[in-house]
């Protein structure tokens, strides 16, 4: 699920956004703070997501691909991403949700969450494909992600059911995953 | 402990069994109890009848927990051999051990009667007595002991040290200038050296001598260690002595430069400027006049150029600010930086400011306007640049803390919601809206913000504390009891709740209990209180010898100090207060149901369930029992972990009383109360609670005299506030009420009641309905006052009850504190008036909508 709906449509001045990089920062999820991911996931998508959704993600050796950013440490922003295994040891990793509350937006903090997932998965030889689903028709998301070398691939029919736009759009990235 | 010399003395035995008893000494010494008991039972297998064998045996016994068989081995020991100075010591060591110091006293004072030199015995009785600040005595034992032997360094300043606690300094210096001439080339140790000196410094500051002192100061200044303190006492000494230049060049240019974040250095410093003796270290609250702006304004400019780091200078302006113009200056300059990085305590910090009326509307005024900036164009006005996204926040943060200091809930909790809406996932903002509740008297719904807070963070021991004080504040004990148990050791046992001296929470849990009416309860968790102050007096006991043999004799007197007054605290206060109230409530319970509210005192449960909770309760003790025996044994196999903790095997005796069921069903509450009530006579005087409660208790015994003396010194405190006005007007028209009305009274006590009554503004023969009416007059624009005059006014004249009843019904809630309102309708409830009651609880709905009191 990604949402990069309800942008400000102020822009943000270069100044700014450089010193707020300086705000930012990042850390894991736990199964102590694992509740402040839920505020953010709820104040941030139209979807619930069930406990067990964040029971998994607190406990699953997943933690590695699911990242917290903080802005002036206040969490504002999360990725939360799983392992899909595949033939051996091999495995992808599919991107659940990235997103950022409002008011922080167009700070670069999703950009540096993709990033941080994107390292991560560089740093594992086994790890084949990183992909996920963006709603059709989310253009800016889509874009987003193309920056990042993602592909744009199949469409999968009534992906979203509760949602007015069901389609979905599969984009996704094989290594390398950073460039150097 | 015990002298080993006293075994050489000729005791009646053979040479054989002699050694045997040196080794009895000897095994208890060394903590080898087993073996010390084996010895003495071949000693007395041979000589049954051999006091100090016995008595020894009976120590020995102490040590291993069975006290009844001490006490009884140690007398009979005494009685064989009354004219021994070890079987004395012993039993006053045995004493000792009970904390029972004066009985320990008495018996070193026979042991002494034997063997008058005995330096082991004296030194035991000075510990006593310092400890029991019988410093005459104290002196006394010094003095011998300095002139038995010279040669310790030691005695020379137990002895300057008694004296120096008597108040005659200028011998204490005598002795320690004695001891100083004994000196002989370049001191053994630096520190210790170094220590002594500051020391005589701080007999003759104490002393008065203060020029004496700088002088001094400056002497010693080479030798000196600790370095720093000597420019921090120097700098104090100039500023007592009025010498303001010169110490005005130590706090600016040693002082400030080596920390500028010292309150104490800007308090000395602003002193020394403004060139007065008295050092204010907050001026918030204290009247100031225009001219400290105009002096410390431009020093804090220079400072603030100077040290730009520090928060301190720029915050230091606001608290001397006294004009609006220069407060808002300097409250933007402080607070705006702050914003931008976000602090949580930011409020707390700025929070005493709002005892000056102009501070708390200037500020309001900055919050909102820097609130319109920011909605409106994303920066404050005359920036350049936006702010980032997290100053609204925290600016509406600020605004809502500042409506709700204002009272102005709504408000408050409108703006809280769209700092949450902002940003979801900053839990302080659920702690700042439960507070916001727990101020507008809503204690569940505080309680649920709270845990929302708690929730967001597991692993953070301050939220988890902060719930279950608010869980407790809701009456929910059950789960404040889990919710500490998340962060306590040994999980739900509250054992080591007590064990850490937790006092908070006992505290707040013994109140939770008095709301429920469960005296028993309330008494048990108050008393636990009260028993760490005790354990903390008993703690200065082993400071005695350590401090002087490591010569750090500063601190030692200062923590002489501190235990003189640490039943001042408040954490003592409250604990006292609450037994008192509580056994107040238990001494009032009505006398007809009194076998039955025995029987309940525990709990308002059914017969059946109350059964159910005393097999409960004899279950844990039976289950307790057995560990501390098990422990004993376990103890008692391995005699070398003796040593590392004498009271070990003490913690797990078995609470006979776990409900405190024994400590409300006491013959006399009023007595027990008593008990608790002189300890606040002697050591918070300044509290008003504690002449309010020594009137109740008094009137209660009928003490009349006492009651007075209590009203009498409760007046000058009745002018804190214009609560504590009314309190004190209610006790004093019901004295007279009380006094005058009563019969077959002696003529002298009423003569004398009456000679009093002018100290209590109360003209001599003024009828009291009088003095009531010019008292609401005088305080007529007081609601307290009004409540309180009405409802004596209904005590006086029960004819006049309606007019009292409507007084108070027809105040407007709106424009009363919560704490007025809930004054306000307890009255109503008082006076008996059931609409009057239910029409004023309905008016205060509207007014305090979320508070619980007055929810229909």
């Amino acid at each position: 699920m990604v949402v990069l709906t309800g942008l400000p449509s102020r822009r943000v001045p270069p100044a700014l956004r450089q010193r707020a990089q300086q705000l930012i920062s990042f850390g894991s999820v736990t199964e102590k703070n694992v509740e402040q991911l839920r505020k953010l996931n709820l104040a941030v998508f139209p979807v619930r997501y069930n406990d067990k959704f964040y029971q998994d993600i607190a406990t699953v050796n997943a933690t590695a691909y699911t990242h917290l950013a903080y802005f002036s440490d206040i969490m504002v922003g999360a990725i939360c991403s799983r392992m899909e295994p595949l033939d051996g040891t091999a495995f992808k990793v599919y991107i659940m949700t990235i997103g950022v509350l409002a008011p922080y937006r167009r700070l670069g903090i999703g950009k540096r969450l993709l990033q941080e997932t994107l390292a991560a998965c560089a740093e594992q030889h086994e790890c084949q494909e990183v992909y996920l689903h963006v709603q059709v028709g989310n253009d800016e998301a889509v874009q987003f992600y193309r920056q990042f070398g993602f592909e744009v691939g199949e469409v999968v029919k009534d992906y979203y059911q509760k949602l007015e736009v069901t389609d979905a759009v599969i984009l996704s990235k094989k290594p390398p995953f950073t460039q150097k | 402990m015990a002298a080993r010399d006293n075994a050489l003395r000729d005791n009646g035995l053979p040479a054989k069994e002699n050694t045997l008893f040196k080794s009895i000494v000897k095994h208890y010494e060394t903590k080898q109890y087993k073996k010390g008991l084996k010895a003495a039972d071949i000693v007395l297998r041979k000589f049954p009848e051999h006091g100090e064998t016995n008595a020894m045996k009976g120590l020995i016994l102490n040590c291993m927990e069975r006290k009844a068989e001490a006490y009884e081995l140690v007398r009979k020991g005494v009685k064989m051999d009354i004219k021994s100075h070890v079987c004395w010591h012993v039993y006053g060591l045995l004493y000792r051990s009970d904390r029972e110091y004066l009985q320990a006293i008495k018996c070193y004072r026979s042991a002494l009667r034997w063997d008058p030199e005995n330096i082991q015995i004296l030194r035991d009785l000075s510990l006593l007595q310092v400890q029991m600040r019988d410093l005459d005595g104290f002196v006394q034992t010094r003095q011998q002991l300095l002139t038995l032997k010279p040669t310790n360094r030691n005695n020379w300043f137990s002895f300057a040290l008694s004296q120096q606690l008597r108040g005659r300094y200028k011998q204490a210096l005598g002795v320690v200038d004695a001891y100083e001439a004994t000196l002989e080339g370049a001191p053994e140790n630096d520190y210790e050296h170094s220590e002594m000196l500051l020391y005589k410094n701080l007999l003759f500051e104490e002393g008065g001598m203060l020029e004496d002192a700088v002088n001094h100061l400056d002497r010693s200044e080479p030798m000196l260690v600790d370095k720093l303190f000597y420019h921090e006492k120097k700098a104090q000494l100039l500023l007592k002595l009025g010498r303001f230049e010169e110490a005005l060049a130590v706090y600016r240019k040693t002082l400030m430069k080596r920390n500028a974040e010292h309150y104490g250095y800007h308090a000395g410093l602003q002193a020394a400027t403004l060139k007065r003796k008295d050092v204010v270290e907050r001026w918030a609250g204290v009247d100031a006049s225009e001219e400290v702006e105009q002096v410390l304004g431009p020093l804090y400019k220079e400072l603030q150029l100077e040290f730009p780091r520090s928060s301190i200078c720029k915050r230091l302006p606001l608290d001397f600010a006294r004009s609006a113009p220069y407060f808002r200056e300097v409250a933007a300059a402080y607070i705006i930086p702050l914003v931008r990085k976000g602090v949580p305590s930011l409020f707390a910090d700025i929070k005493p400011l709002y005892v000056d009326s102009m501070k708390a509307e200037v500020l309001g005024d900055l919050f909102r306007s820097w609130l319109d900036q920011l909605e409106r164009d994303g920066k404050l006005s005359g920036e350049a640049l936006p702010e980032l996204p997290s100053s609204i926040l925290w600016v509406r943060i600020l605004y809502a803390q500042h409506l709700d200091k204002m009272r102005d809930t709504e408000g408050a909790l409108a703006m809280i919601d769209r700092a949450i809406e902002h940003t979801p996932t900053l839990l302080d903002l659920h702690m700042l809206k439960a507070r916001i509740f727990k101020h507008a008297g809503a204690f569940l719904k505080a309680s649920e913000q709270m845990e929302i807070a708690r929730k967001m963070d597991l692993a953070d021991r301050y939220l988890n504390t902060k719930s279950t004080r608010y869980l407790l504040r809701a009456n929910l004990l059950e789960d404040a009891t889990k919710t500490i148990a998340l962060f306590t050791k040994d999980g739900e046992n509250s054992s080591n709740l007590f064990d850490m001296q937790c006092m908070w929470y006992e505290l707040e849990v013994a109140h939770c209990y008095l709301r429920q009416g469960d005296f028993g309860r309330a008494l048990k968790n108050f008393t636990s209180v009260e028993k760490h102050f005790g354990d903390i007096v008993e703690d200065q006991f082993d400071f005695h010898t350590y401090c002087i043999r490591k010569m750090t004799l500063r601190a030692y007197v200062r923590l002489l100090q501190l235990e003189d007054h640490v039943y001042g605290h408040t954490f003592f206060v409250k604990a006292a207060c609450g037994i008192i109230e509580t056994y107040l409530r238990i001494a009032d319970r009505p006398k007809s149901s009194s076998a039955e509210a025995a029987e309940a005192a525990t709990d308002d449960l059914s017969a059946a369930e109350r059964k159910k909770a005393e097999s409960k309760r004899r279950k844990a003790e039976a289950k307790a029992k057995a560990e501390a025996e098990a422990k004993a044994k376990a103890e008692a196999a391995a005699p070398a972990k003796e040593g590392k903790g004498k009271k070990g095997g003490k913690e797990k005796v078995a609470d006979e009383d776990p409900d405190g069921a024994a400590l409300a069903n006491v013959e006399s509450p009023l007595e027990r109360a008593t008990v608790y009530l002189r300890t606040l006579q002697t050591h918070a005087s300044n509290e008003l609670c504690t002449h309010t409660y020594a009137f109740e208790l008094y009137m209660r015994k009928r003490r009349f005299l006492l009651a007075l003396r209590a009203l009498r010194k409760a007046v000058p405190l009745s002018r804190c506030g214009p609560a504590e006005t009314a309190t004190v007007h209610r006790l004093i028209v019901r004295f007279f009420a009380e006094v005058r009305g009563a019969a077959n009274l002696p003529a002298t006590l009423l003569a004398v009641i009456e000679l009093q009554s002018g100290a209590l503004g109360l003209q001599s023969g003024c009828e009291l309905i009088a003095f009531n009416a010019s008292f609401l007059e005088q305080h007529h624009a007081q609601p307290a006052a009004k409540v309180a005059a009405a409802e004596m006014l209904a005590l006086l004249a029960p004819e006049r009850k309606a007019e009292a009843v409507s007084t108070i019904a027809s105040l407007d809630p709106s424009a009363l504190t919560l704490d007025q309102a809930i004054e306000a309708l307890a009255a109503l409830g008082r006076l008996g008036d059931a609409a009057a009651t239910n029409d004023f609880k309905a008016k205060a709905h509207g007014a305090f909508q979320h508070a619980t009191v007055f929810a229909p």
